[in-house]
């Protein structure tokens, strides 16, 4: 029986071949670094979250089972070590809190000059945790709902409830740009 | 006011239909009115269909009456979860998401570099091939099965064994137990053919060096006799047992003591029956 891609990857990861290693990194470095700095607001930390996340793989590829997808296992500690640090900060925020204090937008214009694409990424950046988590990892890294609830160990429901609430949120608050852009 | 007064006044006793309502009984009676609602339109149709053909319109106006039952509440917000979330694919939802997609940035290529360094670095967890063995997805079912069967020889070698296991350590089986009665009553019965033999000898009783013995003896009776009332209760009690064998042997080696002094008075005879033990 031919192996999956990912199970030769894990393998490779075993055995200690940096090639493995390189291309798994080239294949969800981008997704992981994105979903982090949206978790977290910035790129430093996020670099810091894929690194621990990598090496964290790197030591443990053997306690993967192979039952889920390697990208899940992976988003799955990437989102660990991203909440804890999100934990260790001074200003601390609530993983389920609503009305929390926003990370500020990737990219942050000056509001006069602020495009659909900056409104876009400034009301992401406004959106609860979890449902900007659900949101980024479906909308952007085009994960499915199974993947999404085993990442965020939640039902695919909540999973489907959260990206409901984050694309009816930003439609709401994007509803200015709706007509210009029709 | 008895029916005798009643019969001796002419008076009748207040008829409950006949009473005219209070004002609050006239209120509870308008509020229970207004809450009758009229019969749906399409079930008086059912009837009146029912009327000129009995033979189906019995069964429509039955099936009219018939709802079909109502999804799980978990199961209707799971549908409308769906629903929802589908239903964002108008041309705004996906000048959205295209928006979202554009902003993600490539993780910065040194990282590449800092995170292979880390790595290296990083000793990689030593391996535990036991347990990773017992993790093997294909052993897995192997285990559960070894396990299922291990457990149930367990199971049935428990239950058959039960007569012979003490199903409870406070209390004895029921071989135990027999075997328990068994040893009390030879006990018992050693113990009364020495008692016979002491008591024949009334000299022991006025023996004041065999006073203490006398008195012990007395002492072990009235306590054989009170861990034999207790027993009442659950003769299987082991602790309780085990008291009552211990005080029968203790009586037994006392009334054998107590007979071979009389045997050492009497200048030496037949060693006693009991004192052999």
């Amino acid at each position: 029986m031919a192996e999956s891609p990912e199970s030769e990857l894990a393998e490779g990861l075993r055995r200690g071949d940096e090639r493995a290693f390189e291309q798994l990194y080239r294949l969800y470095s981008d997704g992981l670094f994105h979903l982090a700095e949206r978790m977290l607001g910035s790129a430093a930390d996020a670099a810091d979250v894929l690194q621990e996340t990598f090496v964290a793989v790197f030591r443990r590829i053997e306690t993967w089972r192979g039952e889920g997808s390697l990208k899940s296992w992976l988003y799955q500690i990437a989102v660990r070590f991203a909440l804890r640090s999100k934990r260790r900060r001074p200003l601390t925020v609530d993983f389920d809190d609503e009305e929390q204090v926003p990370p500020p937008a990737i990219h942050d214009p000056p509001p006069a000059e602020m495009d659909f694409r900056s409104a876009v990424d400034a009301e992401i950046a406004r959106l609860p945790t979890r449902a900007r988590m659900v949101f980024v990892m479906h909308t952007v890294d085009g994960m499915t709902h199974p993947e999404i609830a085993k990442v965020l160990e939640v039902d695919e429901g909540t999973s489907k409830s959260q990206l409901h609430y984050a694309r009816s949120l930003l439609k709401r608050r994007l509803a200015r740009f709706e007509r210009e852009l029709a | 006011m008895s029916s005798r007064d009643l019969g001796a006044t002419g008076a009748t006793p207040p008829d409950p239909e006949r009473t005219p309502p209070t004002r609050f009984e006239r209120r509870i009676a308008d509020a229970a009115r207004a809450l009758v609602r009229p019969l749906p339109p399409e079930l008086y149709e059912s009837i009146a269909a029912a009327a000129r053909d009995p033979d189906t319109a019995h069964a429509a106006a039955a099936r009219s009456l018939v709802r079909p039952a109502p999804l799980p509440f978990a199961e209707l917000l799971q549908k409308a979860r769906a629903a929802e979330t589908d239903a964002f694919d108008g041309a705004f939802d996906r000048a959205i998401a295209d928006a979202a997609r554009s902003l993600r940035r490539p993780a910065p290529p040194e990282l590449l570099d800092l995170v292979r360094a880390a790595a290296r670095a990083a000793t990689p967890a030593p391996q535990s091939p036991p347990r990773f063995r017992l993790l093997h997805p294909l052993l897995r079912p192997l285990l559960a099965a070894a396990a299922t069967l291990v457990a149930g020889l367990a199971l049935f070698f428990a239950s058959q064994g039960e007569a012979t296991a003490a199903p409870h350590p406070a209390l004895l089986s029921a071989t135990a137990l027999a075997r328990a009665e068994s040893e009390t009553t030879a006990l018992a019965s050693r113990a009364d053919t020495l008692e016979a033999e002491v008591a024949a000898d009334p000299a022991l009783a006025a023996d004041e060096s065999l006073a203490p013995l006398l008195e012990e003896a007395a002492f072990l009776e009235m306590a054989l006799s009170e861990c034999r009332a207790a027993l009442e209760l659950s003769q299987a009690h082991s602790h309780l047992r085990e008291q009552l064998r211990t005080l029968s042997e203790r009586r037994v080696l006392l009334l054998a003591t107590l007979a071979a002094a009389r045997d050492a008075a009497h200048g030496g005879g037949a060693p006693s029956a009991g004192a052999g033990r």
